[in-house]
């Protein structure tokens, strides 16, 4: 979202012309929101619904924004809460069909087979490894890594300290490396090797 | 923002951004329909409770005549019916009935002698 699409919504919210503001948010965020959500492992339908509901909870508390933070800070929070809220329904319902053990690669297939994933055999493996990081972890690295935010919008986004999140993606990196090293030593470690340098 | 090599299908895209859209308007009609709802329940829960009150004002009296009933003996009920309600109500029975089914009513014989 650009700095003017965030004055507009602002100016038309200052307005209380809540409904004019809400279309620009949704012209504006859906398409990196609904990204974010299948980056995350929902397949299309599902990231559909997290998205749906996300906006409904965005039309709701409109009227009520405090302005603490961008607009696109604020979709991104409450889209991430949705999303890590279906992802945790869904690993509940996998515990009855696949052992425990077994769920992590099932996130991780999921993005791959989705009928949007198209990419080189480095970036599916990156994505497959990143699928196998703890749900918190996984989301500070693709908004880090993907979305290259600074980390006081991740820090705004996901509610912790910016010291906590560095450390945080440090981890998950070294977590990526070595599952990527595990998997099959290949271009995947150089893809991160490229954003550490 | 890095290639992810996500590749988000346009027309799923514009879908959902329809859908997104037409949902203040969902909204709006979803209240007004909680509002009706709630409107309906609170004056059927209303009469509910008239009907109720009115039920638990009348039910000592319906009580007392039952128990009234039960103690009287037929003789008595018989004599009561004579001296009050059919008293009361001779003039409004009178109207419906010929002179002839008066006369062939022995309670109205008995209460004329």
């Amino acid at each position: 979202m650009t700095d003017r699409e965030e004055n507009e919504v602002a100016a038309l919210c200052s307005d209380r012309r809540y409904e004019a503001a809400y279309a620009l948010l949704v012209r504006a965020q859906t398409p990196p929101l609904f990204r974010l959500a299948v980056r995350m492992g929902l397949d299309s339908d599902d990231a559909q619904d997290v998205l749906q509901d996300a906006f409904i909870n965005i039309w709701r508390a409109l009227p009520h924004f405090r302005g603490d933070a961008k607009f696109s800070t604020w979709t991104y929070r409450i889209v991430a809460n949705e999303a890590l809220a279906a992802l945790r329904k869904q690993q509940k319902r996998r515990l009855w069909t696949v052992r425990a053990s077994d769920a992590p690669e099932a996130v991780a297939t999921s993005a791959s087979n989705d009928v949007y994933f198209q990419a080189d055999e480095a970036l599916a493996l990156l994505h497959r490894a990143q699928a196998q990081l703890p749900e918190k972890q996984r989301l500070v690295f693709q908004l880090r890594y993907f979305d290259e935010m600074p980390y006081s919008e991740i820090a705004a986004i996901t509610g912790t300290s910016e010291g906590g999140l560095k450390a945080n993606y440090h981890h998950a990196v070294q977590k990526i490396r070595a599952m990527v090293q595990t998997i099959k030593p290949n271009p995947a470690d150089d893809l991160l090797n490229a954003e550490n340098e | 923002m890095k290639h992810d090599g996500i590749h988000l299908n346009e027309a799923t895209l514009e879908r959902l951004q329809n859908r997104l859209s037409d949902l203040p308007q969902r909204e709006r009609r979803r209240v007004r329909v909680r509002r009706l709802v709630t409107v309906c329940s609170t004056a059927a829960a209303a009469v509910v409770l008239l009907v109720w009150l009115r039920l638990e004002s009348t039910a000592p009296a319906i009580l007392q005549a039952e128990a009234w009933l039960h103690q009287t003996t037929n003789l008595e009920l018989m004599e009561s019916l004579e001296t009050r309600s059919w008293d009361s109500n001779a003039e409004e029975l009178g109207a419906l009935l010929t002179d002839e089914e008066l006369n062939q009513l022995s309670l109205v014989k008995t209460s004329e002698s």
